[in-house]
This record gives structure tokens, sequence and C-alpha cells, in this order.
């Protein structure tokens, strides 16, 4: 039905692409991207990670043409978003996660046999796949139950269920797994692993918080922060872009005099506060010691600015500390400079 | 191949729209809304010209407002259900976006969801010609019937009807939920401007002309002459049956085509501002 892939065009590119937002009343104009450039192959499972309000959805929304850029240029399959959209169309997915979406008065099946019409997928060759994808997302039960009587998790399923009826070549997955609980998130990573890689020249753009899903499902990996690419690599090179070391986690008492300006000089290195555990009243404090570093010497500065360490683990480079180098900031901590 | 696809596009759009507007869990509701309520306003309206009647003519003029109101249902329903349409797709199901990134379109599928509305107006349609009939004398004569105009004129304001459901739509793209309001006030303007429930030669001079540039103003007058042998107004009186349906068509063929200008500019002013996805209390 469709065209067959054209394997010479990569799926995603985008040159300069920008778009800003009016802003609140007289308030300047928000820039959500400013200036992405991005090359995704075919077959490939590519992750957009950013903080929130990095311009991942609008990105999203501009490569579905849902929204127009404000500058340069984007292209999906070898078609140009803006003038060619019905091209674009024929071979896209979209699946946003933490929505509602659905027609409460279809059941389950026959809102996604519905979609695969929109689609243009013959019955015959709809209903199985449905069936199967049902299967997948765990919904088999509620096949013929009303969508307005689902939980919110239930629909989120199913609005993953229908990003699939169409087989797109092309598959937009915004933070598909959130609102799931642990076990659907992880069938459904690896049922989006296995449909790639069990099909020829098929694509993901997928964007998450989760680092562990962006760590095992991502070929490659942009970090954006701001609406621009501060670094596209595969996990592993991204890992590797924070030079050796060792990954200090300490566990402190809150409520210390010194604050992060000292501590920071007292280590030599940058630091980055974590999660508190106020039922044992302490905070975690992460670093980076250089290679070379000694562990004892930053440890006996700290105790000789009162901060009083009451655990101490270190460990392996991870995404989220590749994370935490290139965007300065960790994903968890919103709008710390 | 392309058409016999976007046909059964519009065949499951269709189906879905049956979906919801069969919604109505109680019959009774049903009921209400297909035949109570249109027989409410046939009965309101006689009602009204028995108490200023006082001569045959009057009975006759009756006549044409009765049918111009019948066939106002296609107005009510089909271009009210595209324009809601749009908005419950967005506001209530949040579906709006993977209609519009379908390869269906929403072209497409609102044609498709508006047929189910045609089907329902045709329904409203009969009925109060059925209770015109039988029950308050509005008759006409067979053989004065001119079988041929009248089926032209039936497919161009059924045209311009779902011309103006296309324009609405477009605009309810862009509106807010707030703005529900123009879609009303838009159908109560047209109630008064277009001759359905008092001759155009009764509206101010200066909103006449906007009058003569509506579709449906030509296409009630054209019903009434087609089928009851006697127009409404003086002016288009003047005109002769091959005049009147030449400027309906002319109307109407204008109208289709600034409405479908206007609905392509408000889909990129929605992708502009971002319309398509966002639920909107604001
Ligand atoms: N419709 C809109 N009107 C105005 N500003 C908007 C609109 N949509 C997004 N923005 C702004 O654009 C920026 C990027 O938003 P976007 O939704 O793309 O971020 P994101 O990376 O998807 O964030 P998150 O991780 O929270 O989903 C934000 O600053 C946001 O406030
Ligand atoms: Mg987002």
């Amino acid at each position: 039905m469709s065209r067959s892939p054209d394997s010479s065009t990569p799926a995603v590119e985008t040159r300069g692409l920008r778009r800003s937002y009016p802003g609140p009343r007289g308030a300047p104009e928000v820039v959500a991207l400013a200036g992405v450039d991005l090359r995704i192959e075919r077959g490939e499972v590519f992750g957009l990670l950013g903080p929130n309000g990095a311009g991942k959805t609008t990105c999203i929304k501009i490569l579905n043409t849902l929204l127009f850029p404000s500058g340069g240029e984007a292209r999906v399959a070898g078609f140009d978003v803006v003038r060619e959209a019905n091209e674009v169309r024929r071979r896209i997915g979209l699946v946003s996660g933490g929505e509602n979406s659905g027609y409460g008065i279809l059941t389950v099946r026959e809102c996604l046999w519905m979609f695969s019409q929109f689609y243009g997928v013959p019955s015959s060759v709809a209903w199985p796949r449905i069936d199967r994808l049902l299967e997948v997302t765990g919904l088999t039960p509620l096949a013929r139950t009303r969508i307005n009587r689902l939980s919110t998790g239930q629909r989120q399923k199913m609005n993953f269920a229908r990003g699939f009826v169409s087989e797109p070549e092309v598959l937009f997955l915004d933070e598909p797994t959130l609102g799931m609980d642990v076990n659907a998130a992880r069938m459904l990573r690896e049922f989006v692993l296995s449909w790639v890689r069990e099909r020829d020249g098929r694509t993901v753009l997928l964007t998450t918080h989760y680092m562990a899903e962006a760590d095992q499902m991502c070929d490659r990996i942009a970090i954006v922060d701001r609406g621009r690419v501060l670094a596209s690599d595969t996990p592993a090179a991204l890992r590797r872009s924070v030079q050796g070391g060792q990954h200090v986690e300490l566990e402190v008492r809150e409520g210390g005099a010194a604050e992060s300006g000292s501590i920071q000089a007292a280590v030599g290195v940058p630091v980055v506060w974590g999660a508190p555990h106020p039922e044992r009243g302490t905070r975690t404090l992460k670093f980076r010691l250089p290679e070379g570093g000694v562990l004892g010497d930053a440890l006996r500065a700290l105790e000789e600015i009162g901060v009083a360490v009451q655990g101490i683990s270190t460990r392996e480079t991870s995404l989220e500390d590749a994370f935490i180098h290139i965007v300065g900031r960790a994903l968890d901590d919103e709008g710390a400079e | 191949m392309a058409m016999t696809g976007t046909f059964a596009r519009m065949r499951t759009a269709a189906w879905l729209g049956w979906q919801v507007e069969s919604n109505w869990a109680d019959p009774v509701i049903f009921f209400i809304y297909m035949i109570a309520r249109p027989l409410a306003v046939s009965l309101t309206l006689a009602a009204m010209y028995a108490a200023t009647r006082s001569t045959a003519t009057e009975g006759a003029a009756f006549a044409g407002f009765y049918v111009a109101n019948a066939f106002h249902a296609y107005v009510n329903t089909m271009v009210v259900g595209m324009g809601w349409a749009v908005f419950e797709e967005r506001e209530e199901f949040e579906t709006l976006k993977y209609v519009y990134v379908s390869p269906m379109g929403l072209v497409t599928y609102l044609a498709g969801r508006s047929f189910v509305r045609f089907v329902l107006g045709s329904i409203s349609a009969l009925l109060m010609l059925l209770v015109g009939w039988f029950a308050l004398g509005v008759r006409w004569e067979w053989s004065g019937v001119q079988p041929v105009f009248l089926a032209i004129t039936m497919v161009a304001g059924l045209g311009a009807t779902l011309s103006a459901g296309f324009l609405l739509s477009g605009v309810a793209m862009v509106l807010t939920r707030s703005a529900m309001t123009v879609l009303e006030g838009t159908m109560l303007g047209l109630y008064l401007m277009c001759g359905v429930i008092f001759p155009v030669d009764l509206l101010p001079v200066w909103l006449r002309p906007l009058s003569y540039a509506l579709p449906f103003t030509w296409w009630y007058e054209c019903i009434r002459r087609f089928l009851l042998g006697r127009g409404s107004s003086a002016y288009m009186n003047t005109l002769s049956d091959a005049q009147l349906l030449g400027a309906m068509l002319a109307v109407c063929a204008a109208f289709a085509v600034l409405s479908w200008l206007v609905y392509r500019a408000m889909d990129r002013l929605a992708r502009t501002l971002g319309r398509l996805d966002q639920t909107t209390m604001f």
C-alpha cells in the first residue's frame, strides 16, 4: 500500500529547526527550539533526552505535521513536513504518553480498528494485528470494554497500541511509558525493540525522562536543553565522553552549615545534590572524582568544613552522569542552575 | 484506487459519527431531539401565523416559511454538527491530533461525519413536512412542482450546507472552547438572515446585501418557487425561474470557494498557533 522505505534518505532530518511561541501577554516570546540539527537513520531507535521544557515535544509535533516550525527545515522519510505533509502522514505514527485520549463510546477493539481504517489497513490485516497488540499490552481481557471504563494506565496502553496498528515507517513515542506500572513499561520497551528488529528499516524516535529507558532502548541519543542539541551519540560513547574517574555518592547529614559553593571548593569538582532522605535526615551528594583523585582527600576536606558524611558509595559512569556532565544539571533537579 | 480508499475512510468516519450521535443511551432523549423539537418549532410557527392571519395570501406565505424552516434542519444539524465535531475531538476525546496526522486527514473525516448529520437532518425535515401536510395544511400542487429545478436546487443547497460546515469547522480549529458561542451566534444569524421565518424584505436595507450574499437565502427561495410555485421576496419574484436558479448556483459556487479558502487558512493558522492538540479552558 505505502511505498517501500527508500533507504537512501534518512528517516528524520532537521536543519536549523526553530520554533518559538508567543509569550503570555506582552512577555517576550518563548524559544522552544533554537536551531536543532538531527539526522536519524532508517532502522534506528533514537532518543531525545532533556529536562522539562527542553523542546522535545515541540520537535515531535513539528515532525508530525501538527505544528509549523518558525524557521529551518524538517524532513521525515525524505518528505518536507510543511510542503509535503500528506506524504509524511502516510508514513508516521504518534503516541503521546500521559494523556486521556480515546472515544469513550467505543470499545478498545473498535477504537483500534477504526484507526487502522483511517490508515487504509485492510480489515483482514488489521484484526490479527490488533489482537496481537492487545496481547502485548495486556488489554486482551478488556478488548470489548468501553474506553470510558478504562483506568488512565489502561487508556495509555491502548494509545500505545494505536501507534502500531498502521505499522508506520517512522514512529514517534513521546514519553510512551509515562503513567504505566513498572512491569507494563518493561514489557512495552521490549516490544518496541523487537518490533524494530523484526522489521526492515522501521525507525523509532523516542523521548523519555527515564535514563534507564533511554540507555536500554536507544541506538543513539541526542541530549537537548533549552531548544538546542548539546550532544548526540550512542549511549556508550556519551558515557565515555565523561572521562574516566570514579562516581562518588555520599550520604551527608542535612542542615550542615556548608553551602554548595564551599563544598565544591573543598572537593575541587562540581557537585550535584540528589534526593533527600528525610527519614534519616540525610541527603545525597554526587560528584565525579577525576582520574588520579584520592577519595580520602576529598572526605578530609569535607570534614574540615563541617560536612558530616554518613555513607559512601562509588560506581561506574552511567548515562545520567554523562547527562549531568553535558547539561550541567541533573534531569530531576528542575530549574536548578 | 485512491478514490475507493477515500470512500472507505469516509465510511469509517460515518460509522464513528453514528456511534457518537446515536449514543444517547436514552431513547426518550433521542425522541425529543429528533421529533419533539422540530415539532415544537413548527407548532410555534403555525401559532405565530395563525395569530396574525387575516387574508388567504398570508396562509400561502406561511407555507413558504414552514417549508424553509423544514429544510433549515439541514443547516442546523450539519453545520453545527461539523463545527461541534472539531471541538469534541479536541476537547473531549482528545483525538483531533491523531485524526489530523492520519493519512485520512480532517477533510475526509469531517465529510464522513457530516453524512450522519445529513441523515438526521433528512429525518427532521421529512417529519416537519409530514406534520405540515397532514396537520397544518401546508400542501402544494403536485402538478406545479418543477422536479428538475428542484433537484438541482437540493443538490446545490446541500453543497452550500456542507461548505458552511467546513467553514465553521475551520474556525472551530483555532477557536477556544469558550468561543462555542460563535457557533451558536452564527446559527442564529443564519436563521434570521436567510428568509427562514420572515421575508428578507423585512430586513433593514443595509443588511439585505449580506442576506443576498448567503446561499441559503437563495436556496429557500428556490425551494418555495419550484415546490410551492411562489416565492417570498419582492426582489427575487422579479427574476425568472432560470434567473433565480442561475443566481442561486452562482452564489452557492462562490460560497463554496470562499469556505474552502477560509478552511485552508484556518488549518494553516491552527498549525502555526499549535491549536490542534490543545485542550482549551483558557
Ligand atoms: N503552546 C505553547 N504556548 C507557549 N509556550 C509553549 C507551548 N508549548 C510549549 N511551550 C514552551 O516551549 C518550551 C518547550 O516545550 P516542550 O513541550 O517542547 O518541552 P519538552 O521538552 O517536551 O518538556 P517535557 O519534558 O516537560 O515534556 C517550554 O518552555 C514550554 O513552556
Ligand atoms: Mg514533552
